[in-house]
Parts: structure tokens; C-alpha cells; sequence
């Protein structure tokens, strides 16, 4: 067997060292995350072109997860379904007009979850959250992805 | 010196000679044939452990060489106040209401790997977005796209300059035609830069 010797020993340290200063990266990023205040936030999340049957069949009331890390909780509190229109080029006359889309809809959903508020971002276990973000919002019986379109405190 | 040292001196030397070629023992050949096996032990092995540590630390010299010095030197050495304008396509009527609220408000970049502060929301104009349609008998002609916008962002920063460009505090280059996500506490937008220039 090997002896021991002083490399060994500068690997350890290094080691014990770079453990140290990620734990206490990590220490810092937890105070950070306690000390701020949670309190219910929204999004309201849309699903441009579903079909009717995932329309129909998202349930209000479900748990989700979401986010980058799809570990940040919410649930859905309201389902709006309405007919999904595109904008549409008129090649005769040169304008877009927008036109109903057969067999699409889109679907808002109101998410609620509790988040933080600063002055500067809203977010939902360190993830940032914003009007325009594209995300994943799953969980039983839905699995979709969508465009957050509004956001902000829910009481 | 004398004859008569120079002969003892002789004599001295014979029989150390004599002894050297003397037959050894059978203990004496024993501790001969350990000796270089003893000095082969004393010796630090060196492995692949060792050959990893040197490696690592070979890299983290260079990383903290090619860090600090060279043109990155450089780019710290002075700031300047800028303003420059960056273009956001098709945003969406909410986003839009809520650029009116983001008035003075910061925007950061909103990359993954990327949050370089961009600067301070100091004014900015909103157009109907207008998209490139193909007609029928071939032309090419830019229609407004219904409840589009375009956005001209002009925000200001402190940025880093040097001869080669402007730079963020985090060292992100800046210039004409560069493009990013940018965000602030509402939105969240790709955009490009369209016009830079300093300001006092």
C-alpha cells in the first residue's frame, strides 16, 4: 500500500478548503433566501395552441411545479379557454389581421405560489420570474409549455 | 616530508587495501545486497494523484494569469457614463404597460449564464410592430402586426471603456448590434443595441 505522504495531505486541504468556502457560499445564499419575506404571488400563464382535449381536461385545483429547477410549487386557481387566434398575412392587400385558429385554443391559466417580491424581481425559489418568460408548468394531468403573461401579489 | 614518513605512510595504505579484497562474510553479503533495496523505499513515489495535483494547479496559475492581466487589464481602467439604445420586437401589450412602470428601474441581462448589469431605464418609445409581408404579385411590404409592439429602450450606464469597446461592469461587451436578453422586474425580452454613445 501507499504511504502517505505531503501531497496527499495538500490535496486534502485543498480539498477541506474549497468544501469550506462552498458551504459557506451556500450558508450566504440561505440567509439571503430566509431573511426575505415569502407572501402569494401570480402568473397568469398562457398556452397558446392547445388542442381541446388538453384544454379541457387541465383541472383547476392541481399542484404544479415550475420554473427552471421545476421545483417551485404552485397551484391553479382559475382556467380561462378561448378560441386561439394567430395574426394572419393578407397577400392581397398587405396587412396581418388575426384570424381563429380550427381546433386550437388558448388556455390562461392563473397560477398562484408563494414567492418573494423585491423591489427589483419577483421569484419563486431563487428563480426569477417575468411577463414573457417561457417555462413548464407540470403536474398530474398536465405537462405543458407556456408563456407567463402578467404577474404580481395575489392579495 | 621525510623518507622514513613516507614509508610508514605506505605501510598504512597496504593493509587497508588488503582489507577491501578480503573475503566477506556470509552476514556482510546480506547487508550489501539490502542497502540499495533500503534506498529505493526512502524514495517518494511519484503518481498519478501527484501528476493531477500538479496539473491543477498549472491551470489555476494560468486561469489567474490569463484573469488579470492583458487586455482585460486594460478594460478596468477607466469608466464612462453611456446611454445607448436597444431594440425589443414584438412585445406584447402587457409588456409594453409595463415598460411605462419600468422607468428608472434597472435591467440586468437575462442569461443563464449572464446577469451583467445593463443600466437604468431612462426613456423610451413604443411603435406598432411592423413584420415584412410577401404579396401575391411578389412585392415586399411591412405590415403592422396587431397588438405588437416594437421598443426602443434607452438606458444608461456606467460602463467600463477601453480602446477596444465599451464593457459592462461585469465585462460583457457592448456595442452596435450586439444582442441579449435583457430584464428587469416585470419583463423579460431579447433585444439588440442600436446606438451607443457617451454622455457626462
Amino acid at each position: 500500500m501507499r504511504k502517505f505522504n505531503w501531497l496527499d495531505a495538500v490535496i486534502i486541504l485543498i480539498v477541506l478548503a474549497i468544501g469550506f468556502c462552498g458551504f459557506k457560499y451556500l450558508q450566504n445564499k440561505t440567509t439571503v433566501a430566509q431573511t426575505a419575506d415569502t407572501k402569494k404571488l401570480y402568473f397568469m400563464f398562457e398556452i397558446p395552441q392547445a388542442a381541446e382535449e388538453v384544454a379541457e381536461n387541465i383541472a383547476v385545483d392541481t399542484d404544479i411545479v415550475f420554473g427552471e429547477k421545476k421545483v417551485s410549487k404552485g397551484k391553479i386557481v382559475s382556467k380561462i379557454i378561448e378560441p386561439f387566434k394567430d395574426e394572419v398575412p393578407n397577400l392581397n392587400e398587405g396587412y396581418y389581421e388575426y384570424q381563429e385558429i380550427p381546433n386550437k385554443h388558448r388556455v390562461v391559466l392563473r397560477i398562484e405560489f408563494d414567492g418573494v417580491e423585491t423591489e427589483n424581481a419577483f421569484t419563486a425559489d431563487g428563480d426569477q420570474l417575468n411577463v414573457g418568460l417561457a417555462t413548464i408548468v407540470s403536474g398530474v394531468g398536465i405537462n405543458s409549455t407556456g408563456t407567463i403573461v402578467d404577474i404580481g401579489g395575489a392579495e | 616530508m621525510s623518507e622514513k614518513k613516507k614509508k610508514n605512510n605506505k605501510k598504512i595504505a597496504q593493509p587497508e587495501v588488503k582489507k577491501v579484497a578480503q573475503p566477506e562474510s556470509k552476514e556482510e553479503n546480506v547487508e550489501k545486497k539490502e542497502a540499495p533495496q533500503q534506498t529505493v523505499k526512502k524514495k517518494i513515489k511519484f503518481n498519478w494523484v501527484d501528476a493531477l495535483l500538479i496539473v491543477m494547479v498549472i491551470v489555476l496559475i494560468f486561469g489567474a494569469v490569463s484573469r488579470f492581466s492583458g487586455k482585460i487589464q486594460e478594460i478596468t481602467a477607466s469608466t464612462h457614463m453611456v446611454e445607448y439604445k436597444v431594440k425589443a420586437v414584438g412585445l406584447r401589450t402587457i409588456s409594453a404597460e409595463y415598460l411605462q412602470q419600468s422607468m428608472g428601474m434597472q435591467f440586468n441581462m437575462g442569461e443563464k449564464a449572464r446577469t451583467d448589469t445593463l443600466g437604468t431605464l431612462v426613456d423610451f418609445e413604443i411603435a406598432p410592430a411592423l413584420s415584412n409581408i410577401e404579396m401575391a404579385d411578389g412585392s415586399i411590404v411591412a405590415a403592422e402586426r396587431p397588438e405588437r409592439y416594437d421598443a426602443i429602450l434607452t438606458l444608461r450606464l456606467n460602463a467600463t471603456v477601453n480602446s477596444s469597446g465599451y464593457y459592462t461592469p461585469q465585462l460583457s461587451n457592448i456595442g452596435v448590434g450586439s444582442n441579449f436578453i435583457i430584464k428587469n422586474k416585470y419583463i423579460v425580452t431579447q433585444a439588440t443595441v442600436i446606438e451607443l454613445k457617451e454622455v457626462e
